[in-house]
Formats: C-alpha cells, structure tokens, sequence
C-alpha cells in the first residue's frame, strides 16, 4: 500500500494541514490521532549499565571462542585419542573384503583388467573376424588358460577384438568361439604346437623401455 | 545364544569371507584340475611334475600346461602323455640352459630344441643373450627359422643381428614372419633371412654385428 506523497510531504512537515486537498484531510486527521496516542506511552529506557553489561558479554564470548590453530589441534586429539568403536563384524568383513578384492586385483594384475593403469605391461589389441558367432573369449599363458577375457564386437560386423594388458616376454594363447572352439589367431606372427593336437599362436611384448 | 556373544565367535564370518575372498586366486585353475580329471590323473600328473622338479623344473611349468590341456578339453591318458613329453623336453632344456634360467626361458628352450635347434646354438644364443625376455622371444624366432628350413648357423646369426638392431618383442617375432611369407612365395629361405634383417651390415653405431655376447 503507497502513501499519498502529499500526505507523507505533511507528515514530515514540509507542508501545512491547510495545504493538504480536502479529500486528504480525513485520513490526515487520523494520522494525528494515532500520533497522539504513540505519544502518550510511557517512556522506556534502557536499563542502567545494560550497554556495558552487554559489551562485556559480547568480549567474553568473543575471548572463548577457540582459535583456528586450537581447533585443529582439538581434531588432531580426537583423532588420535583411542577410544572403543563399536561396528558389526559383516561390516568389518565387508570392508576386509574390499581391501582384498582390490589388492588381489592389483597384485593380479588381471590381464582383462582393462582399466587398470598396468605398470610394467603393455596393451595388446587381439582382434579376430569370427561372423556368426555368438561369443568370442581370448585365453592364453596369462590367464591360465582360462576364456574369461571376452571379446567385443560392438558394430556387428564379425569382428571381434579385445585389449589385454601382458607382461614382457613371449605369450600364448588362442580364441574360444562361442566356448567350445578353440580356434589359433590365423593373423598372429608365429604359432607352436600346443602338445594335444593344436597350434598355440604367439604374441611377443619387449620390454616398456625397449618397444 | 551365549556361544555368539563371545567375541572369537563374532569374527567368524569374517574369517569365512576373507578366505572365500582369498581361494579365487590361486584355487581356480587348481579347481579346474581336481573337477575335470579323475584323482587317479592328478595323482600321475603329480608324479610327473615331482620327477621333473628332481631334475630343475619348475612344477609351475607342468602345472600350467596341465591346465591349458583341461581347459581345452583334453582329459586322462592323452593328457599325461602330453605331459610327459613335456617334462622330457623341459628337462632337456634345463640342461641346455643352466641352473639360472627362469620358467619363461626354459619353456622357450624347450620349443627351440622340439623345432630342432641344435642344444650348442641353444646354448650359444642363451650365451650370447642374458636378458630372459630377449632370449625368449629370441629362442621362438630361431625355432621358427629352423621350420622353415634356414641352416642353424645362419638363423642364429640372423637372430643376433635383428637385437642389435634392436629389433625387440613383436618386431623381433615379425622377422620370422617375414621371412614365412617369402619362403612360402619360393624364396630360398637363407636369402629370405638375410633379406629381412640385412645380416652382415654393421649397425648404426658401428659395433661388430654378429655373434658376440651382449651386455643385457
């Protein structure tokens, strides 16, 4: 709700009641009844000392609250303080578990760990054209024999491939069609005979420094 | 009730899990063994890995091949034939190579002598080559070579030649590629050799090609 700027001009003094248009001198008028009553409250002041007493309450406070350094050193007591936690044992066991699976992981160094950051080894592209088959999965020396690396063939066009982080050195290994058949890489640059009637294929990583 | 409140029994379960976490690891492989061959088949494949052990090789060796056989469906007396084989070629190997020679090496020594390397190359090349993962790709070419019909001689010094020029890895393993594929359009495979890795040129830096020990 605004104020007539007439009215306010006479409520701050700056005109005179007469100066005010007869519509606005009603509402003038009860402008100065209200004023008047306002006027007739007793006076309250403020308590005697009550500024000082307040002032030193606010030092006080200021002087007790801790320094940046103190909470530091109270969170490095905290910490340090040995105190008796109480968690569920599966908790622990999940954590345990965690730790393990990651360093078993690491230490591994799963050659189908294809995220890791593999110290030591280099990636190797092992690709193969396989159309038709319904899964492809790489098995060799470094993963003890075992098919689990699977290999993709994301645009469908029968060409399967799959990056393996291997050690330096001379690997074999060979592809599992659809997880029966074990087929040799017809594009690996060597091969040898595996000892049960097949042909392993080579694939050779020089060392990180030498490649 | 009361037994679970006792804190030895609390930790049971995490005793239980951390094991169960450990097994994958190391058990699979040896899972695949106990579950796919008859106990009769372990005991003699043990034998055979416990006779080689006697001998300098590392059971390691017998064991992953054992495990790639299982893993490819090869099961029972054909397997411990397999084995057998092998052991003899490993141990073979282990003669040629030395006390020193890791399972990488003696594996590659092994396919050098079964592709018919004569054991004083063998011995020569792994003289000549200290560094394992050298010796061991180095090993793969010269059986290569010696398939495809290129005298041991020169298929040694073909080999040497291709380190010094510091051919290495998949680029070592491609020399014996090449010359596949220019033997196989009727090249004579010693000039096929010589073509690829130019045997007889000194290398940039001027040493002495051929034939001589390498510090690794």
């Amino acid at each position: 709700m605004t104020m007539d700027p007439r009215l306010q001009a006479w409520l701050d003094g700056e005109v005179g009641f007469d100066d005010l248009p007869e519509s606005l001198r009603a509402e003038a008028s009860a402008w100065t009844g209200a004023l008047d009553e306002l006027r007739a409250l007793p006076a309250v002041g403020a308590a005697p000392g009550g500024t000082q007493r307040i002032m030193q309450a606010i030092r006080a406070d200021a002087a007790a609250r801790p320094s940046p350094f103190d909470r530091l050193a109270s969170g490095a007591r905290w910490l340090a303080r040995p105190r008796p936690i109480r968690v569920p044992p599966l908790a622990v066991a999940a954590a345990l578990a965690l730790v393990v699976w990651a360093g078993v992981r690491l230490a591994a160094g799963g050659p189908g760990d294809r995220g890791a950051a593999a110290e030591g080894r280099v990636y190797v592209q092992f690709v193969i054209a396989a159309p038709g088959a319904r899964s492809v999965a790489l098995a060799g020396d470094f993963n003890e024999w075992d098919p689990s690396i699977e290999l993709s063939d994301p645009d469908m066009d029968g060409v399967w491939s799959g990056r393996v982080a291997l050690e330096a050195g001379v690997h074999e290994y060979m592809f599992v069609i659809d997880g029966t058949e074990w087929r040799p890489d017809p594009n690996a640059l060597s091969w040898t005979d595996d000892g049960f009637g097949r042909r392993n294929s080579l694939v050779a990583v020089g060392p990180l420094d030498e490649t | 009730m009361t037994a679970w409140r006792r804190p030895a029994w609390r930790w049971l379960p995490v005793s239980i899990l951390t094991v169960l976490l450990l097994l994958p690891a190391d058990a699979r492989p040896q899972q695949r063994l106990d579950e796919r061959l008859a106990p009769e088949t372990v005991e003699r494949l043990r034998g055979i890995a416990a006779r080689a052990e006697r001998a300098g090789v590392p059971p390691e060796l017998l064991r992953r091949k054992a495990i790639e056989g299982v893993s490819k469906g090869v099961t029972g007396a054909r397997l411990e034939r397999a084995l057998e084989d092998y052991a003899r070629r490993l141990v073979a190997a282990r003669e040629l190579a030395g006390p020193d020679a890791g399972p990488d090496v003696l594996a590659a020594a092994a396919e050098a002598t079964e592709a018919g390397v004569p054991p004083d190359r063998i011995r020569a090349f792994l003289r000549a080559n200290p560094n394992p993962v050298r010796s061991t790709v180095g090993l793969r070419v010269l059986g290569d070579l010696q398939n495809l019909g290129v005298p041991p001689g020169e298929a040694a010094r073909g080999v040497n030649a291709a380190l010094d020029r510091g051919l290495r890895g998949e680029r070592l393993l491609a020399v014996s590629a090449a010359v596949r594929r220019r033997v196989a359009v009727g090249e004579d495979p010693s000039a096929a050799l010589r073509a690829e890795v130019d045997v007889g040129r000194a290398p940039a830096d001027g040493r002495r090609p051929l034939d001589r020990p390498r510090r690794n």
